[in-house]
């Protein structure tokens, strides 16, 4: 960046996909890349300044309020699954959670516990979603309150698109043409860019969270349960060992067939489609595409249906579980 | 659905993939790209100053107005002021003195009443050892001759509905309990189904209430703790689902409150007796599980010590069984998780397996447990009774 020397902001910028299910940071390494991630999830314990030593001692993050001792990112989790609770989010279908009291403080704890003081306005780029297909927008409270958090850390922020940051991320080759989909815990967000210029984008609220929580209460399991089934063992390819792996399979094709839809209906009521004289590729990425078999289950339900443009490939992201937040940093890199 | 940025001239721009593709740095293409179509050159901070602090003095205008009070966003809280500890609960325990003293009651400040009539002697408590850890080993940091805590116990006798219709069995059970329990020197005090306190040990003595016990932190934790801890018990049946009444709450609290003025006990260390009892032989807690649940600190005057987390298990790497979880019905302690991961904490800082370290923890603790159950009974001469 020939200008690094002169304009501090523009100096080791970083990319930060806000996920319901996950918060990751990027920054430039060297030639490659390092990402940093947190669960964007706390647990409450009640307080007792004893606990207090204990989690200060290892190191472990957390906030006291009247309402106890909340313990926030990864750790989380493990406190979750010791106490057999679910975990509280800050977020719920890609935007903050308006019916969890502690929302703001805690989304704030963990982002400045991951990302840290920006220094001399360091820049940053942070994904949102879209707004949801059918829906008001509702994204715009969302959007300012990251706005405010982040910029209050000391960044230069600017919020990208999530589906346009998978984009940036994986399609230089079509020299960033094609369509980004984000299968996140929250929401699916889908982009369509032309020549890095986003052309259509929407999102549909059936993603990992719906996947976890509708096949929980099919098989009377814990949501957390689910999830850890989910990301270890789960495999789309219709090889089912018990029930538990049955009913994911069972909610992971009702995920596919409303978001091929959603894509559907989006491009036929798209007031004017350009005109593109190559076929699109199709680039998938989240932790919700992780399963083996996704990629594939995903193209025969797509292939099904007729789009008003030809598909040169469906692919999963070399990194799904990253591609947001490095889409994210390549913005801001490009911004220099 | 939102299309974003319709214009006809970003279309078929054949040129502008031409010199796109030209372009080896991705970032150098988005950055062209972006740059094509329009996306604002960034300004460098040191030209034109004054055009830099207009638009920043607008965006900001437009931040104000745009963020109206309707969003309610509160501004970030010093660092420092967000892991500020929490006003100890109950921290200063008013003085509470005895307003009049017979043959058969004493009467205090607080509205106290203690019967005396089935009160009993065992033998003076001796000074007991305060442990600390310290690297791989135990070591004593202090003696101690007064009481420095509270354990809470349920008689687990027979229960029937306080209702005047059960007036003769109740009193005939809680005069039944009262005997059994001066018989085995079992409390220091007792509270019955009515609310009335009744000493039974002398708090200058030992009462058999804890066992095989451990209580504490890493700075300061206490191994069986019959001489060091007293014990209250509440005339129910956890068991039975009976649990305290409000009268024996109203009276637990005047109780607990006393006793903590009178020797200074600090609240984390008034629990459950199923929270500091232990079997070292199996390394597991929970042997007894008398207010294993739903015990009311907050009635008492206590924080929810539920939230501690159990020395046995920090220190100890004690486990819980199937039976233990039975007895409490699924409800753990949060403090149990919070002790699993000091337990993982350790095994990683010490680079053993989980289950290596915490085999090591247990039988270092069952070493200092049976040393000193067999030392204290050495020194009193006096059987084991729980």
């Amino acid at each position: 960046m020939k200008n690094v020397e002169t304009n501090p902001a523009a100096a080791n910028p970083c990319g930060l996909d806000v996920g319901t299910s996950r918060i990751c940071l990027a920054t430039r390494s060297g030639d490659g890349y390092d990402f940093r991630t947190q669960l964007n999830a706390f647990v409450t314990v009640p307080h007792s300044r004893i606990t207090e030593g204990v989690l200060r001692k290892e190191a472990i993050p957390f906030t006291a309020s009247d309402g106890g001792i909340h313990v926030h990112g990864n750790e989380a989790e493990r406190l979750a699954a010791l106490m057999d609770v679910e975990t509280r989010r800050p977020m719920s279908r890609g935007v903050l959670n308006g019916d969890e009291p502690e929302s703001l403080s805690m989304l704030r704890e963990i982002l400045t516990m991951l990302a840290g003081r920006g220094e001399n306005g360091r820049r940053l780029y942070y994904t949102v979603p879209a707004a949801p297909l059918g829906a008001e927008d509702g994204v715009t409270y969302h959007d300012a309150t990251l706005r405010q958090i982040l910029s209050n850390l000391g960044y230069t922020v600017h919020s990208i698109n999530e589906g346009l940051a998978v984009i940036y991320a994986e399609l230089e080759a079509t020299n960033y043409t094609g369509i980004g989909i984000s299968c996140g815990g929250g929401l699916c967000n889908v982009c369509l860019a032309y020549l890095s210029v986003p052309v259509l984008s929407f999102s549909i609220p059936k993603a990992g969270d719906y996947i976890d929580s509708s096949a929980a209460s099919a098989a009377g399991e814990r949501a957390n349960r689910i999830r850890m089934v989910k990301e270890q063992s789960f495999h789309l390819n219709g090889y089912c060992e018990d029930k538990v792996q049955q009913v994911i399979g069972v909610y992971y094709d009702e995920m596919i067939r409303s978001l091929v839809s959603g894509m559907k209906d989006a491009l036929r009521n798209m007031p004017r489609m350009p005109q593109l004289n190559r076929p699109l590729p199709v680039v998938l990425s989240g932790g919700t595409a992780l399963p083996a078999g996704f990629r594939e289950r995903f193209e025969r339900i797509f292939r099904e249906e007729t789009f008003p443009f030809a598909i040169s490939e469906i692919r999963l992201a070399a990194d799904p579980l990253h591609t947001s937040a490095r889409g994210a940093l390549v913005a801001a890199l490009a911004e220099a | 659905m939102r299309p974003l940025s319709a214009e006809s001239a970003l279309y078929e721009d054949a040129a502008v993939e031409r010199r796109a593709a030209r372009i080896a740095d991705p970032v150098a293409r988005l950055r062209f790209l972006r740059r094509m179509h329009g996306a604002p050159r960034p300004r460098r901070p040191s030209q034109a100053p004054w055009i830099a602090a207009g638009f920043a003095a607008v965006g900001l205008i437009w931040l104000m107005t745009s963020l109206a009070p309707p969003l309610n966003i509160a501004p970030p809280l010093p660092a420092a002021a967000s892991q500020a500890l929490m006003p100890d609960f109950a921290p200063h325990a008013a003085a509470v003195w005895v307003v009049e003293r017979t043959a058969a009651y004493e009467q205090y400040s607080n509205g106290l009443r203690v019967e005396l009539a089935y009160e009993t002697r065992t033998h003076a408590r001796r000074p007991f050892a305060v442990m600390a850890v310290s690297g791989p080993a135990f070591r004593v940091v202090g003696w101690r001759n007064e009481p420095n805590g509270i354990v809470f116990h349920t008689t687990e006798s027979d229960v029937v509905p306080i209702e005047a219709a059960n007036r003769d069995a109740l009193e005939r059970i809680g005069e039944s309990t009262l005997a059994a329990v001066r018989q085995g020197h079992c409390y220091h005090y007792l509270i019955d189904r009515f609310g009335r306190v009744f000493r039974i040990v002398a708090e200058s003595d030992v009462a058999y209430h804890a066992g095989r016990s451990v209580w504490g932190t890493p700075e300061a934790f206490y191994v069986n703790l019959n001489g060091s801890f007293l014990g209250v018990a509440f005339e129910s049946s956890t068991s039975a689902g009976a649990p305290a009444t409000t009268a024996q709450l109203n009276a637990g609290r005047a109780l607990t409150e006393m006793l903590r003025a009178r020797y200074g006990i600090a609240a984390e260390n008034c629990v459950t007796h199923a929270q500091v009892s232990v079997n070292p032989g199996a390394a597991l807690i929970g042997f007894h599980t008398d207010w294993g649940a739903s015990f009311p600190f907050a009635a008492l005057g206590l924080p929810d010590n539920y939230a501690i987390p159990p020395a046995s298990i920090a220190l100890f790497g004690f486990r819980h069984d199937a039976a233990f979880d039975a007895a409490l019905r699924g409800r753990t302690w949060p403090g149990v998780a919070v002790a699993e991961l000091q337990v993982r904490a350790g095994a990683a800082a010490s680079g053993l397996p989980m289950n290596t370290h915490r085999t090591a923890l247990a039988r270092r603790a069952r070493s200092l447990i049976t040393a000193l159950h067999a030392h204290s009974f050495e020194k009193e001469g006096i059987d084991e009774k729980r």
